[in-house]
């Protein structure tokens, strides 16, 4: 008998959600985890053999929030489309440590609710363009083959063409074709790193070749893809590491293939290294840079280290003929002149710029 | 209890379960010497030789004073109630080295035990009951109920007893123990010199330890290997005051730690004390380097320190130093992460 997928060996569903289709579908796709019912105020209960928990419910607040950013930093303007919590893979890095402290995933079966708030949102205006993604609190895909939210959304958006729908994902999942979306309104998308931290610091994700594969089908079916080199890790050799996964992306894609490259140093809350100590992890070296406190109040690498990684790996991006659709994430005017040459605003302000990026391959605005 | 009359010199004052044992003062024996000996020591008998139990420090004094004997009284060898009082682990009677160890210990109760006290009388009884026995059975003597000190000295115990003479000095806190006992006994070896060079608080010292590990791991080589490269082991023999030695020492390690954070820090602070020289303007660099700015700040009491002040600010708005102060973190300071410093 193959392992659950994930890990997952109970299901666990609230009676109000109990028979949408995202309910049916999981329990469909998980036939050995043991299923529960949830009335109102239950408890959760224990997986058992010890794996892990899938809770099935709605989501009562707003779906659609803006990406978390600050004044800082110059923010991309993505919006984020909330349909679940938690993550089956384990990054050292990953912001979710700090949020959740056990392993039980989350997937929020409401989607008509989710889809009333966003037709109000996107049918107000069909001339304004959306660049939107999914999963504030979790990997947009990770549990695709079993809720099947992002087909169920991409249905939905069928009729909102003025929305492109970033698919960020660390799996090599592509189930969601199956919906057969106009390749133009969807970018799938990868985190991308050296391939060190793959395989040290990203626990149970796909690997380099199997997701830039992943990429390579979309491309061939239509698509074109984003990545994003975030967090970048300051270790030693990492110059050699990131510059084989850059030469790596072109031996599967070609510069027009991709729509942008994000660049994002490693920054965090900090107190998550102290949080990956008390699971009993030793500390990996890349979380012993020379680290400041930036005015955001995040633990980040010292400002000329970071301008060093990013500057790298523009020019080796570069040299592979990929520039244009460039970005850092979450950096300041001064980080973006000395690693790009230029600033967000030469470029008619990050959120234009990667609207237009998203929308039209040839980068420029498109015409309404 | 008969007592009795012993030659200060036939008596061991050496044996292990004097723990506490320390050269008498010239006040005991000169109170020795004048009024005679008030308290009697205690010994307990086996096989006919007495064998000091309590009372070390005045049996030291008379060996001092020609023709004194050491009035003492004899405890039995056995406690006739030890089935009473069934202290030891195993519920059975106490063994002679513990019932020695305890008997010293009540000797002394009432005495302010420090930190030293504790761990010594911890190198006593762990060999004989383990870390568990001792705090079970000594515990009660040494601490208060509340005191965590129990636990801190259960880690202690765990380090080279070499140590417990730098924790008596008051060199090395007892708190420290913990991180002294992560180190590798090479790299606790190497850094010993420094230990014992100048008086370290728990946070200095842990401080002084993180900024030494990381700094060894990032560079792939033990703590010792980083210390001997550093050329930190020379700076005890360079005559500095104690506060300018631990400074220096904490900056020097830090260094080894963040390279590249302390070379801006050292570029900010010179480029600034250049610009604002002859001037009470005092120049702070942004957050974490993060912008190209700086903040001036001047306290000022009077209408003619104010102008003083905006005569200095504007000299600096001209000088060729500004540039250079406000752009300080576009200037590469990498190095290879691992690069030797
Ligand atoms: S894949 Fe993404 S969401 Fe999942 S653990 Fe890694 S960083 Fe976090």
């Amino acid at each position: 008998m193959s392992p659950p997928l994930w890990d997952i060996t109970a299901l666990a569903v609230d009676a109000a959600v109990a028979e949408t289709p995202m309910a049916a579908r999981a329990r469909a796709a998980l036939p050995e985890a043991a299923v529960t019912v949830l009335a109102a105020g239950d408890p959760l209960p224990q997986a058992p053999n010890g794996g892990r928990g899938l809770h099935v419910k709605a989501h009562p607040g707003r779906f659609l929030r803006p990406c978390p950013a600050t004044r800082h930093y110059r923010c991309c303007g993505y919006q984020i489309i909330h349909i679940g919590e938690n993550c089956p893979m384990d990054c050292s890095y990953c912001i979710l440590r700090a949020y959740f402290r056990d392993r039980t995933l989350t997937a929020f079966a409401n989607t008509e609710a989710m889809f009333a708030e966003l037709g109000r949102v996107f049918g107000r205006d069909p001339s304004r363009l959306f660049r939107v993604g999914t999963g504030q609190f979790a990997d947009a895909l990770a549990l695709e083959p079993i809720t099947g939210h992002t087909r169920e959304l991409l249905g939905f958006l069928a009729g909102h063409p003025n929305v492109v729908l970033e698919l960020k994902s660390k799996t090599a999942d592509l189930t969601w074709m199956e919906a057969d979306p106009d390749p133009k309104t969807v970018l799938p998308s990868w985190s991308l790193n050296a391939p060190a931290i793959v395989a040290a610091q990203e626990r149970d994700t796909a690997s380099l070749e199997a997701r830039l594969s992943a990429a390579q089908a979309c491309v061939q079916a239509g698509y074109r893809v984003c990545l994003h080199f975030d967090p970048i890790c300051w270790f030693e050799g990492w110059e050699r590491e990131y510059a084989a996964t850059v030469d790596m992306i072109f031996d599967f894609l070609a510069p027009d293939d991709i729509a942008y490259v994000s660049l994002g140093s490693f920054r965090c809350l900090p107190e998550l290294p102290g949080r990956l100590m008390a699971e009993g992890r030793e500390l990996p070296r890349y979380m012993l840079g020379e680290f400041t406190i930036g005015p955001d109040g995040k633990t980040r690498l010292l400002r000329p280290l970071r301008v060093r990684q990013l500057r790298f790996m523009a020019r080796r991006l570069a040299g592979h003929g990929f520039s244009r659709g460039l970005y850092c994430c979450m950096e300041s005017d001064e980080v973006w002149r000395a690693a790009l040459g230029q600033a967000p605003r030469e470029l008619g302000g990050l959120a234009a710029h990667l609207l237009a990026r998203a929308h039209n391959p040839g980068g420029t605005r498109p015409c309404s | 209890m008969q007592p009795l009359f012993l030659h200060p010199r036939d008596i061991d004052l050496s044996a292990p379960h004097l723990f506490w044992g320390a050269a008498p003062d010239a006040a005991l024996t000169d109170s020795l010497a004048a009024l005679g000996q008030v308290t009697p020591a205690l010994v307990l008998e086996t096989d006919g030789r007495p064998i000091l139990a309590a009372g070390s420090r005045r049996a030291a004094a008379l060996r001092e004073l020609k023709g004194r004997t050491l009035c003492a009284l004899a405890l039995p060898e056995a406690d006739p109630d030890a089935s009473d009082h069934p202290l030891a682990p195993d519920g059975g009677p106490l063994s002679l080295p513990l019932r020695l160890g305890l008997i010293y210990l009540a000797s002394n109760l009432g005495r302010a035990v420090t930190d030293a006290m504790a761990a010594a009388a911890g190198r006593y009884f762990v060999p004989l009951v383990g870390v568990d026995g001792f705090l079970a059975l000594a515990g009660p003597q040494l601490f208060a109920p509340d005191d965590r000190r129990g636990r801190l000295v259960a880690r202690w115990l765990t380090l080279p007893p070499a140590l417990d003479a730098l924790l008596a000095s008051g060199h090395v806190p007892l708190g420290a123990g913990e991180r002294l006992a992560a180190l590798a006994p090479e790299d606790l070896n190497a850094f010993m010199p420094l230990l014992a060079a100048v008086r370290w608080s728990r946070g200095s010292l842990s401080a002084a330890l993180a900024f030494l590990t990381e700094a060894a791991r990032l560079a792939g080589e033990t703590p010792a290997a980083t210390l001997s490269r550093s050329g930190l082991l020379d700076l005890p023999g360079r005559g500095l005051s104690p506060n300018d030695l631990t400074a220096g020492l904490l900056a020097g390690l830090r260094r080894l730690r963040y390279p590249a954070v302390t070379t801006l820090e050292a570029r900010f602070t010179a480029l600034s004390r250049e610009l604002s020289r002859g001037s009470r303007v005092k120049i702070r660099p942004s957050q974490g380097f993060e912008s190209d700015s700086a903040t001036f700040e001047v306290t000022v009491k009077s209408r003619q320190e104010l102008s003083k002040a905006a005569a200095d600010l504007a000299a600096m708005a001209a000088a060729p130093a500004l540039p250079r102060l406000l752009a300080v973190a576009q200037e590469d300071v990498s190095e290879e992460p691992g690069e030797k410093t």
